[in-house]
């Protein structure tokens, strides 16, 4: 922890604290070898629970379930640093014991094939939150990147329905405006936008504005600020100061009990998969927040003042608290 | 229960007794609305813990997931009834709370599609057991009715591995005579047989019924073998009773103790139902002949009047499984 190059109270707060990442995308691209050693990157640099991304859109049921099977049977076979959890009590007890908490996520609903009962059976084998669409047009609604934004389907609010009775957040990052301001009206309870920054702060279609992030802290939720440069800020100018500024919009919007982490790390950042939707988003190397820096974003919450309680919400005891909340 | 039209002292054992069927075919078949009503027949008539069979080796694993997913929301919907159990306790507390206990297998690995990591995931949604071959050849070894009789593959063999790491029970019914030895043999611990009678009392001239060496083989494994009550495999047509599956109970017990015995009667919900075996037409017949759940009171009755013990009668009830099942089970 000495070589986290930050104040040793900054130090003390980062390692008490529990810290934890909304979406880390887990599935194979560029050099999968590498995204193990990022989640030993993860907990070398204070997170204690990350939430992985196990499938999405472009996965269909077959391959998302053998999937998780794979991914169970890693981390089984690495028991002596990892836990699968079921619980909120499954993370604080891996903190206790110092090993790295993993959940499981699909940024996307494809993997459920309009098949309900699903959703449960998905809930079981560790999926706790999933995106309603991953940029583009699913069955349920329109992506952010879409051309058309025509809101929530039928069966999008019968899954939401689904969702809530089972546990599982709802979750709508990388989803049309429409469509979300739709799940925020329809859910009738807490909505999380797992990873998003704010438009406001700047403008990207990936980003949020100021009318999301109020609906979903009205809902109860929690929105995860995201470390992907092109999202956080204008090339060149990264730094965890220039996220920090994504947090303060949004504690100052709606309160800093509705914000949280989920960098989004891409652990190959040499990875070359072009977005045909927006040119410019994805420049190789990627700029991005590197789990290194982020003992820096609790010294920067310190220095500007966020109070202890203010700090550990949003390092990951916000999305504790709604996991205590809604996870069965 | 005073329907049941056995003695009271039978009766009050049977009502008080664990009793658990290892294999209820589940699937949607003939007049699937009788699937429903067939299990609330089981309960009435004592039973208290009922092993699903959910798939069998002709389906595949996208299907077979789905089948999980939809029976699953289907117990959850009437949880005031059922109980989908993890664990031993939530049998007996099903018992306690009058409801009865559901439990899942398939007959046949195919559902694995050859993915290891696939049976933890299954264990997880509540698969509990799997016959290793289900009558035809599969990539784990020969079924009971195939031509050939090879022996365990080397997947099944890391199948069986897995499938104990993860405290699912090893089950060889249905399976070819060598490849059911093979797993006695490599095992290293309790391998069941889900339900099979015994070969020496009733040959129904092939090999669904089980030798002495595979009874043997099971108990020494620490297992258990569970009688059936499909006509067929008990008796010969026209003398189905009671006595006559006894007759199995009482053959297993004699020769490897009651311990090792226990009920699985593959109650068919539709007797109407018509798929043709074309390895055996002797399963052919239509109606089928089987013992109905309605007359398992008789069955406790007909081992008091035999003479077996209280403990044994509650063994081969349910207690047997129950004690595999605390075992095993994770």
């Amino acid at each position: 922890m000495s070589d986290w190059n930050v104040s040793e109270e900054a130090v003390a707060l980062h390692a008490d604290s529990l810290v934890w990442d909304m979406t880390f995308p887990y599935i194979d691209y560029g050099n999968a070898a590498l995204k193990w050693s990022a989640l030993e990157r993860m907990q070398a640099n204070g997170f204690n629970m990350v939430s992985l991304t196990v499938g999405g859109d472009k996965t269909p049921m077959i391959e998302a379930i053998q999937s998780v099977a794979r991914e169970r049977a890693w981390f089984r076979a690495n028991d002596d640093k990892y836990v699968v959890v079921d619980s909120a009590d499954d993370i604080l007890r891996a903190k206790r014991e110092s090993k790295l908490a993993v959940g499981f996520h699909f940024q996307g609903t494809n993997p459920v094939s309009q098949d309900l009962n699903m959703v449960d059976t998905y809930y079981r084998l560790g999926i706790r939150h999933m995106l309603m669409c991953y940029n583009l047009k699913n069955a349920v609604g329109d992506g952010c990147q879409e051309v058309t934004d025509g809101g929530l389907s039928r069966y999008g609010r019968n899954l939401i329905v689904e969702m809530r009775r089972a546990g599982m957040f709802v979750d709508v990052a990388h989803t049309g405006h429409r469509t979300a301001m739709d799940v925020f009206e329809a859910a009738e309870g807490t909505v999380i936008i797992s990873h998003a920054n704010s438009r406001v702060v700047k403008d990207h279609s990936r980003n949020v504005p100021d009318e999301q992030i109020k609906a979903c802290a009205a809902s109860g939720g929690v929105i995860g600020v995201v470390g992907f440069g092109p999202v956080v800020c204008d090339k060149g100018e990264l730094s965890t100061k220039a996220l920090f500024r994504h947090i303060d919009h949004m504690a100052e919007l709606v309160g800093p009990q509705h914000v949280g982490l989920a960098l989004d790390y891409v652990y190959d950042n040499e990875y070359n998969n072009p977005g045909p939707f927006n040119p410019e988003y994805h420049p190789r190397p990627i700029e991005q927040i590197e789990p290194e820096d982020l003992p820096r974003l609790t010294q920067d919450m310190m220095e500007a003042g966020y109070s202890e309680t203010d700090i550990r919400g949003i390092l990951g005891e916000n999305w504790l608290r709604l996991a205590q909340q809604l996870w069965k | 229960m005073s329907d049941w039209n056995v003695s009271e002292e039978a009766a009050a054992l049977h009502a008080d007794a664990l009793v658990w069927d290892m294999t209820f075919p589940f699937r949607d078949f003939g007049t699937v609305e009788l699937k429903w009503s067939a299990l609330e027949r089981m309960q009435a008539s004592g039973f208290n813990m009922v092993s699903l069979t959910l798939a069998i080796d002709y389906n595949g694993l996208a299907d077979t997931i789905q089948t999980i997913a939809r029976e699953l929301a289907w117990f959850r919907r009437h949880s005031d009834k059922y109980v989908v159990v993890e664990s031993v306790d939530d049998i007996l507390r099903a018992k306690k709370a009058g409801k009865l206990a559901v439990g899942f297998h398939f007959q046949g690995t195919n559902p694995v599609a050859q993915d290891i990591n696939m049976v933890e995931l299954y264990y997880r949604l509540g698969i509990r057991h799997m016959l290793m071959c289900y009558n035809l050849k599969n990539a784990v070894g020969d079924g009971c009715q195939e031509v050939t009789d090879a022996g365990l593959s080397r997947y099944g063999r890391s199948l069986v591995t897995e499938m104990r790491r993860v405290g699912m029970f090893v089950d060889v019914a249905h399976t070819g005579h060598r490849t059911a030895m093979d797993v006695f043999e490599l095992a290293e611990g309790p391998v069941i047989i889900s339900h099979a009678n015994a070969r020496a009392v009733r040959d129904p001239g092939d090999s669904r019924n089980v030798p002495d060496e595979q009874i043997k083989a099971c108990a020494a494994s620490g297992g258990v073998i569970g009688v059936i009550g499909f006509g067929p495999n008990v008796s010969e047509k026209g003398k189905l009773s009671t006595k006559a599956l006894l007759r199995h109970i009482d053959y297993m017990a004699e020769l490897v103790g009651p311990q090792h015995v226990g009920i699985a009667l593959d109650y068919v919900y539709d007797n109407e139902y018509n798929r043709p075996n074309p390895w055996n037409p002797i399963y052919n017949t239509r109606p089928i002949e089987q013992i109905e759940p309605e007359v398992m009171p008789q069955l406790t009755q007909d081992m008091m009047d035999a003479g077996y013990s209280e403990t044994d009668i509650r063994g081969i009830l349910g207690e047997n499984w129950l004690r595999l099942a605390k075992q095993l089970w994770r």
